[in-house]
């Protein structure tokens, strides 16, 4: 189970990257955030966010067209 | 996220074309939320973007006066560089972004500022166009083309819009 959840379905680029930065400025090192979406480009946005970011993407699935991503903060 | 500034990204804001607007406000917010630092410099039509919305009686001359009604005030009145006809096309892009929640040019820009990005209003292009500062919406440094080309420096991308 994650530390916090975010739900930005709906939401198109840029705002589920300003969502989850947002939210990671709220946890603590090392804590979880999972975040569901459905905005097309999430997959490849959320993988270069944590990329960029150094935040650890722990995991992310697709079904649907609803997307589920778990990122660790460093 | 921790704060880990790698490189920079500037925008210049040339255009007041509202496509070309919602293109560079997403970029900025997207450069921001990734931790880096992001600088608008708005020039010439770009002006217009930051225009408060309301009348603002200023003391200016004629042809500053008729500039200043002839360009878009703020974000709401601009129009799309392409298939405005004549504000239907513009009025349905609009309604469009509504329905599909693309967020609207207003709100990005508040979103913009408040997240960090920094505005920088190319003073020149304002007195070139009779445009005053009170004119404009607040929180904006105010500079000219020295300002730029250090930010741009500093920077790893640079956009013309």
């Amino acid at each position: 189970m994650a530390d916090m959840i975010l739900d930005v379905k709906r939401q198109k680029c840029p705002l589920p990257i300003v969502a989850i930065a947002a939210q990671l400025k709220r946890l603590a090192a090392k804590e979880t955030l999972e975040i569901i979406a459905d905005d097309p480009a999430f997959g490849e946005d959320v993988k270069a966010f944590c990329r960029v970011t150094n935040n650890s993407l722990e995991s992310l699935t697709v079904s649907e067209g609803v997307f589920n991503a778990v990122i660790r903060k460093k | 996220m921790e704060k880990e500034t790698k490189t920079n990204k500037t925008l210049i804001m040339f255009s007041n074309d509202l496509d070309k607007a919602l293109a560079g406000f997403n970029i900025a917010i997207g450069a921001v939320s990734m931790g880096f630092n992001a600088t608008i410099f708005f020039t010439f039509w770009g002006i217009n973007i930051l225009r408060k919305e309301n009348f603002l009686p200023c003391k200016k001359g004629i042809t500053d006066k008729i500039f200043a009604l002839l360009m878009p005030r703020g974000p709401d009145k601009l129009i799309l560089s392409k298939m405005h006809m004549m504000g239907m096309g513009t009025w349905m892009m609009k309604r469009v972004m509504k329905n599909k929640q693309v967020a609207m040019l207003p709100e990005l820009i508040k979103l913009a500022q408040d997240s960090g990005v920094k505005f920088i209003a190319c003073q020149m292009s304002m007195d070139m166009m009779g445009i005053k500062r009170e004119e404009l919406i607040s929180g904006l440094d105010y500079s000219g083309v020295a300002k730029y080309l250090e930010e741009a420096g500093k920077a790893d991308v640079n956009l013309f819009i």
